[in-house]
């Protein structure tokens, strides 16, 4: 049993050195290597991408501010205001452009419409922001009354003011009123 | 081929990161190759781990040289990256079958008991992986020509004595589990 046992042993330390013999191929260390040096460079790609999109986005943005700073309207000139048809048609669409930009789809054609004064003149493009704008014939007339009749002036802005608020009053009731009348018509010729 | 220190220095960013990780791939590459191999058992298999240690390491950048006993934090690193590589599941001896049985007893008792073929090394993996954990992970890092038991214990996170205890156990089983087989 002993000469048995020994060989057992022997056999046993034999065999557990041969299963930790595992030679890798020539060259282990330089394929190592290898593989790490071509790996931070493919590590050091994973931005590219991200710096590429920031990029583009950056100049889409850059050359949107520089159209919008282009397109604010300037102020009504003289010129302008002796031209209401062309006026009109060039005061939309400048504003379409700049409500456009903010609120693209939310406005409607009927809130456009609206917004759009006849008075308002269109925009001349200038270099300069704001365009200087020099006053008009009235506007300076207005100026020179003021400044000579100061309490006159002040006198007629109060009772103008005093006649629309009189005038806003007398057109709510009236809008009141058509309904109760016209009920009332209806129940007369029933 | 042999790879420049320049290039490889280039590739981490401190230079002499560089010079200490190409260092440890030239000093320990074949202690981190056998690690991984003793649990994969395949050389295919053991290299691959063997290259993803490495890289592992690479992460670490300059924080290679803080590191005061590269070979062991090495061979932790391997022994972790093999055990997650190792993903078929221990195969156990009862696996064994009875040709490999006969080849098994003809290699102990006969006149050339010394030839140890592969197929006698297949049923001493298939004892292997019947042993439990515990008795297992330190048999295995033993049969590392280069691990002591102070190294296994290192890698294991496990005192000395309890390795030393553990590979006593682990050879008795096997004794034990081969004299089973041959006396059937």
């Amino acid at each position: 049993m002993e000469p048995e046992n020994r060989r057992l042993e022997e056999w046993l330390d034999g065999a557990l050195k041969r299963y930790g013999e595992g030679e890798p191929r020539l060259g282990l260390e330089n394929r190592i290597l290898a593989r790490l040096h071509a790996e931070p460079a493919r590590r050091s790609r994973w931005w590219w991408p991200i710096l590429a999109a920031t990029a583009a986005a950056a100049l889409i943005a850059g050359i949107r501010v520089s159209e919008d700073l282009k397109e604010v309207p300037a102020p009504p000139s003289a010129k302008a205001v002796s031209a209401p048809a062309i006026s009109k048609t060039r005061d939309e669409k400048q504003i379409a452009i700049k409500v456009g930009r903010r609120h693209e789809r939310q406005i409607s054609a009927r809130e456009l419409t609206k917004s759009v004064e006849p008075t308002q003149a269109p925009p001349v493009k200038t270099d300069q922001f704001p365009s200087p704008a020099p006053l008009s014939e009235q506007e300076k007339m207005l100026a020179r009354y003021v400044r000579e009749h100061y309490e006159q002036a002040v006198l007629i802005a109060r009772a103008q003011t005093e006649l629309r608020k009189r005038d806003a009053l007398e057109e709510n009731q009236s809008t009141m009123q058509p309904d109760n009348n016209s009920s009332d018509e209806d129940s007369k010729e029933n | 081929m042999a790879i420049p220190t320049v290039l490889l220095s280039q590739t981490i960013p401190v230079a002499q990161a560089g010079d200490t990780l190409e260092t440890a791939v030239r000093q320990h590459a074949r202690l981190v190759y056998r690690i991984a191999y003793s649990v994969l058992r395949n050389h295919h298999d053991a290299e691959d781990a063997t290259q993803e240690t490495f890289l592992k390491v690479l992460r670490y950048g300059s924080k290679l040289e803080r590191i005061e006993d590269q070979r062991n934090w090495l061979a932790r690193i391997a022994w972790r990256v093999a055990v997650d590589r190792r993903k078929t599941s221990w195969r156990a001896m009862q696996d064994v079958g009875p040709e490999e049985i006969e080849q098994l007893r003809s290699a102990v008792t006969g006149p050339d008991e010394m030839l140890l073929g592969s197929e006698i090394g297949k049923v001493l993996e298939k004892i292997m992986a019947s042993l439990p954990e515990k008795l297992r992970d330190p048999m295995l890092l033993s049969t590392v020509e280069e691990m002591t038991p102070a190294d296994i214990s290192a890698v294991l996170g496990i005192n000395e004595a309890a390795v030393r205890s553990r590979l006593f156990r682990g050879r008795q089983t096997i004794k034990e589990k081969l004299q089973s087989l041959l006396g059937g």
